[in-house]
């Protein structure tokens, strides 16, 4: 429709690439790219249509990715508008993070053939191709219509539904209440609206935890393997890479380096992060190193820790030994390792000893067994169309608003969950007045 | 024989709530206008509930009021006992009802109408509509007698072919044992007009003596009484009660055993009913668990014992509804003044219509009120109101008025008529407004006066003292914001009406904004302080506290204005359009919407639809430059 917004997406298309293009068209594209993008220059100095090397930085002025940027001036581009075109590492996670940042900086997610209706309506495109972006137009909206259709049909799409019906319902409630005053029996109040807005907040938020898992299937489960300097690590991941095709990215730190190695195990996309030796240091440079394998950790679905079986038992050590998913206790040839039992209490323990391959198909086991585990959970109920989380982020934002007010008007209140309710229409295509009126005959008895 | 008995500006075919307010207006700008009705007697009838306003009722009360309509002051003027609904609930839905001296009601109307200048009113039943190439030339009436014209509103109600469902007895007839309209519809039929049959229904009517009103809970009205018109200055009368009782497993029981003898069950009811004016025995199928259902007591006027019973509206046998009746608290000896009966009625497809409420087809012929598919006396009056004022513009060769989403109730009750459809009777409600937190009761002159005013239909009195409220509102509002308290001083004024204490100064504006500090109360420490009238400073306390709000659904609007003034070319052929899917393809070439934004409310165009229609339409500007 008639939108001046400016729109991001992903251009390149979905899948494992070696680099991703992130497209942002529109009035702000400058302004939200400046806030995001550092380089050796001044944003406003970068030339239009020149590649410029800088790095995306998010809120907490944490390294997303090192990228290329494209700045280009309206009116000689695609749709006329100003674009900045981002050049990113493909495939993991990194597209996924950058857009989410151009999201919260103002960017509104593209429609589908969005970026070609703009070329047209700014004339960039010419009369005799007008057909071709309409079918373009349709072609794409079929397609995204068949995706939403297939999510929508597994389990995902029927509890978008079923929360989205139950705003439906609390609203028709409020609508009631205030539509029909007589009828007290039929009325709710604030405080059971709160409630109700609670238990939705709840389902909705599950939606969103399994969004991650969800992801893993698509995008590979992300391992971050870590612990004391020489204790074994890289072996492991030679030993894991060895006999698969990897891909090896180096994406240089500032000191340390993460090393980030894909691969494919049973079929399934796995991303491994080979990170610096976890000490502790006074060494300024090397804590930074040790700060981002952290970091690191927190964000993995599994992390790995690999200490030598004649490691010293230390407050560190046990530190360590909490965060990880899984501890590999190293080079069981030279020493027993009995030492951490007592430590290790319930975690899965795998003893190896790597140079001599032994364990390393243990070890592939236990993230298979995983990821099964995760496919179980992820037929059950999972979200994994980008554009599907941001409209449930929303819709999140907006009842927490409803669960923080202060007000003393019922009234109110539907505001934001209405919000709430358009945000989880735009996902199933329904709409969301019609429902309400519908929803007040059919479930309450009004009316003289 | 045939023969011509006058010549007139416009003519109003039917004098109900529509009619009335569409005779007026036309009049009142000056058109030479003739009223018909099938009974002098029984202009302005209530033949349902003797109430008006109600939830976005009253809103449209308000609006008829801004715009110079009559329904608000009449109101007022016939009252006899009034509340303001939902104070609990929040401002924007705060609504104004009020019981009404029905017969009263009718005789002030009656004779306002009677000294209108420029305006005729004539009891006969117009039977055919004259056109000469599609455009509406004269009205002949059932003594052959020729009205010629230069437009006529249709508001005729629930007469045309109307039929009377008592239990297994039916019969013709309009309300209130009126005769109906027969010819007029088939005559518009046999020219091509889409006819609906709609149906709805209205409770017994009882006699006052003959009720133990002990039995039941009195309801009594607010003091003081808040007016409909923003020209009333006070009203201070003694207010009647209504009474509330209950339905009992009993009162269930008679309708379960008799189910079969009602027409809505065994099938003899075809038109469409309401599903908020449910019949008792709708209800007592549809929500079976229910023990009870509520009844109010209204009394139908101050010269009457007569009085209406809110909630049992029924089409079941006359005897089956006496049982009903007897086995409700407090009615056990109810003498019965009138039977609760179904009607059934010929009324118009809305989407003929165009947003101004003329036909598409037939140039200068409009419909107003029942006739187009909607229920309830505040609609029809709004709607009635608009004919009549677009009706006045289009003779005098000027722009219409169309009142959008965003700017009132009115708006929203004809977009969705015109657009949407409708397949019962529509009635007005708070939650068919997106921006029901800018539709309020209280603001709806400082929506509407200015189009009232620059219409003719506002005097230049009322639109000075308009005018100066706005100055008030402003000059107070900036104050507040700019007045800065010392926190000692605020602290001291906090505690005292239990509101949390601040650290730093606080302006007026912000303290006003804590729910529990009213404009009132901050008289206390605003040196300044400025006393106003009750209207204004609810203004003032209600456009600080949800300034909030406001601003949010202000940014909502713009969005919303924007695909509206959108207008898509009148000439545009849809059926023709590649690449939009055949539903949509028809139901835009039928609706003919104005703008874009009125095509994507229309069910079954998809947003990739008006995507593509968008692509069209910027292709056919190109072409033509």
């Amino acid at each position: 429709m008639i939108k001046s917004n400016t729109i991001a997406a992903v251009s390149t298309p979905p899948g494992r690439g070696g680099i991703a293009v992130i497209r942002i068209s529109g009035a702000k594209a400058f302004h939200i790219a400046r806030e995001v993008f550092t380089c050796s220059q001044n944003f406003d100095e970068i030339i239009s249509h020149q590649m410029t090397y800088g790095k995306i930085i998010d809120e907490n002025n944490k390294l997303i990715d090192q990228v290329l940027l494209l700045k280009m001036k309206s009116p000689r581009t695609y749709t006329r508008e100003d674009i900045i075109e981002i050049h990113c590492h493909g495939g993991s996670e990194v597209t996924k993070k950058i857009l989410n940042l151009l999201f919260k900086k103002g960017a509104a997610p593209a429609e589908p053939g969005e970026f070609t209706k703009r070329a047209f309506l700014n004339g960039r495109i010419d009369l005799s191709q007008a057909e071709a972006v309409m079918d373009l137009i349709n072609s794409e909206t079929s397609k995204s219509e068949q995706a939403a259709i297939l999510q929508l049909e597994g389990k995902a799409g029927k509890e978008i539904k079923k929360i989205r019906k139950e705003i439906v319902d609390l609203l028709s409630h409020i609508s009631v209440t205030i539509d029909y005053p007589e009828y007290e029996d039929d009325a709710i109040n604030i405080r059971e609206t709160k409630i109700k807005t609670k238990a939705i907040m709840k389902e909705l938020e599950k939606l969103t935890e399994n969004f991650e898992t969800g992801l893993i299937l698509r995008e590979g489960l992300n391992i971050v393997i870590y612990g004391p300097p020489n204790a074994g690590k890289s072996t492991l991941i030679n030993k894991l890479a060895g006999e698969e095709k990897a891909i090896v990215t180096h994406i240089p730190g500032t000191t340390r380096d993460i090393i980030e190695v894909h691969l494919n195990m049973k079929g399934y996309p796995v991303n491994l992060y080979d990170t610096a030796g976890i000490r502790n240091t006074d060494d300024l440079i090397e804590n930074i190193g040790i700060e981002k394998t952290k970091n690191a950790i927190k964000n993995a679905s599994l992390s790995i820790l690999v200490i030598d079986a004649a490691e010293k038992d230390t407050d560190e050590i046990r530190t360590l030994i909490n965060q990880a998913s899984v501890i590999v206790i190293n080079k069981t040839d030279l020493d027993s390792g009995n030492k951490f039992n007592e430590v290790l209490g319930e975690k899965d323990v795998i003893r190896t000893s790597l140079i001599n391959s032994i364990g390393v198909e243990e070890i592939e086991k236990y993230i298979i067994d995983y990821l099964e585990k995760g496919k179980v959970e992820i037929t059950e109920i999972t979200l994994t169309n980008q554009r599907h989380k941001r409209h449930v982020d929303l819709a999140l934002e907006a009842l927490q608003k409803v669960i923080e007010e202060n007000e003393q008007f019922l009234d109110l209140f539907a505001v934001d969950l209405t919000e709430a309710l358009e945000q989880l229409s735009c996902i199933t295509g329904e709409s969301a007045g019609e429902d309400i009126i519908e929803n007040i005959f059919k479930n309450f008895c009004v009316g003289k | 024989m045939e023969y011509v008995a006058g010549k007139y500006d416009a003519i109003v075919i039917g004098a109900g709530h529509a009619g009335c307010e569409a005779a007026l207006s036309l009049a009142r700008l000056q058109k030479k206008t003739i009223l018909f009705t099938l009974n002098n007697d029984f202009i302005a009838n209530m033949p349902c509930n003797p109430s008006i306003g109600g939830t976005a009722k009253g809103h449209l009360v308000r609006e008829i009021d801004a715009l110079g309509g009559q329904m608000g002051k009449s109101a007022d003027q016939t009252l006899i006992q009034s509340k303001m609904l939902n104070l609990a609930k929040g401002p924007a839905v705060y609504s104004l009802r009020a019981q009404i001296d029905r017969r009263k009601y009718q005789q002030e109307l009656k004779h306002i109408l009677e000294k209108q200048e420029n305006l005729e009113v004539r009891q006969a039943e117009v039977t055919d509509i004259l056109f000469e190439n599609n455009k509406v030339c004269g009205v002949k009436t059932n003594t052959n007698a020729i009205y010629e014209c230069k437009c006529a509103i249709i508001c005729t109600g629930t007469y045309l072919k109307g039929r009377i469902i008592i239990g297994e007895i039916s019969y013709e007839g309009g309300p209130d044992g009126l005769f109906p309209a027969n010819r007029l519809s088939e005559s518009l039929k046999s020219i091509g007009v889409e006819i609906m049959r709609f149906k709805t229904g209205t409770p017994s009517r009882v006699n006052k003596r003959s009720l133990d009103f002990s039995k039941m809970e009195e309801q009594k009205g607010d003091t003081p009484i808040v007016p409909f018109s923003f020209e009333t200055e006070k009203i201070d009368i003694n207010q009647i009660s209504c009474y509330l009782t209950y339905t009992n497993e009993k009162t269930h029981q008679i309708i379960n055993e008799n189910l079969h003898r009602s027409p809505l069950f065994s099938g003899d009811i075809k038109g469409t009913g309401p599903r908020y004016c449910p019949s008792i025995e709708d209800k007592v199928v549809r929500f079976k668990d229910k023990e009870r259902h509520q009844l109010f007591i209204e009394p139908m006027g101050l010269d009457t014992e007569e009085m209406y019973v809110q909630g049992m509206s029924s089409s079941l046998p006359e005897e089956v509804q006496d049982k009903m009746l007897k086995s409700v608290k407090g009615l056990e000896n109810v003498s019965v003044m009138r039977s609760a009966y179904a009607i059934e009625y010929d009324c118009f497809d809305p989407l003929q219509l165009k947003k101004t409420l003329e036909f598409k087809n037939f140039e200068g012929l409009y419909s107003a009120g029942q006739s187009n598919g909607s229920s309830g006396y505040e609609e029809a009056a709004a709607q009635g109101l608009m004919a009549g004022i677009n009706a006045s513009l289009k003779l005098d060769h000027k722009e219409p008025l169309i009142l959008d989403r965003s700017e009132a109730y009115i708006g929203v009750l004809i977009d969705d008529l015109v657009t949407k459809g409708t397949n019962e009777p529509y009635r007005m409600m708070t939650s068919r407004s997106e921006y029901r937190l800018l539709l309020r009761q209280d603001n709806a002159d400082m929506r509407l006066t200015e189009y009232g005013y620059q219409l003719g239909l506002i005097s230049q009195e009322r639109y000075d003292r308009f005018n100066e409220k706005m100055r008030n509102i402003e000059e107070q509002l900036i104050r507040l914001k700019k007045t800065v308290v010392s926190p000692k001083k605020a602290n001291q004024f906090l505690a005292k009406y239990g509101s949390t204490e601040v650290i730093s100064g606080i302006t007026l504006d912000a303290l006003l904004k804590r729910p529990e500090i009213t404009y009132q109360s901050l008289k206390e420490i605003d040196e300044d302080h400025v006393a106003l009238d009750l209207f204004t400073e609810e203004e003032i306390e209600i456009s600080s506290k949800y300034e909030g709000y406001m601003e949010r659904q202000k940014k909502q609007v713009k969005q919303y204005k924007k695909l509206e003034n959108y207008l898509l070319p009148e000439e545009t052929d849809y059926s023709a359009l590649q690449g939009i899917s055949m539903e949509a393809r028809q139901k835009l070439q039928k609706i003919r919407p104005v703008s874009l934004g009125q095509a994507s409310r229309i069910s079954g165009v998809s947003p990739a639809d008006i995507n593509v229609l968008l692509i069209h339409l910027d292709q056919k500007k190109r072409e033509n430059r």
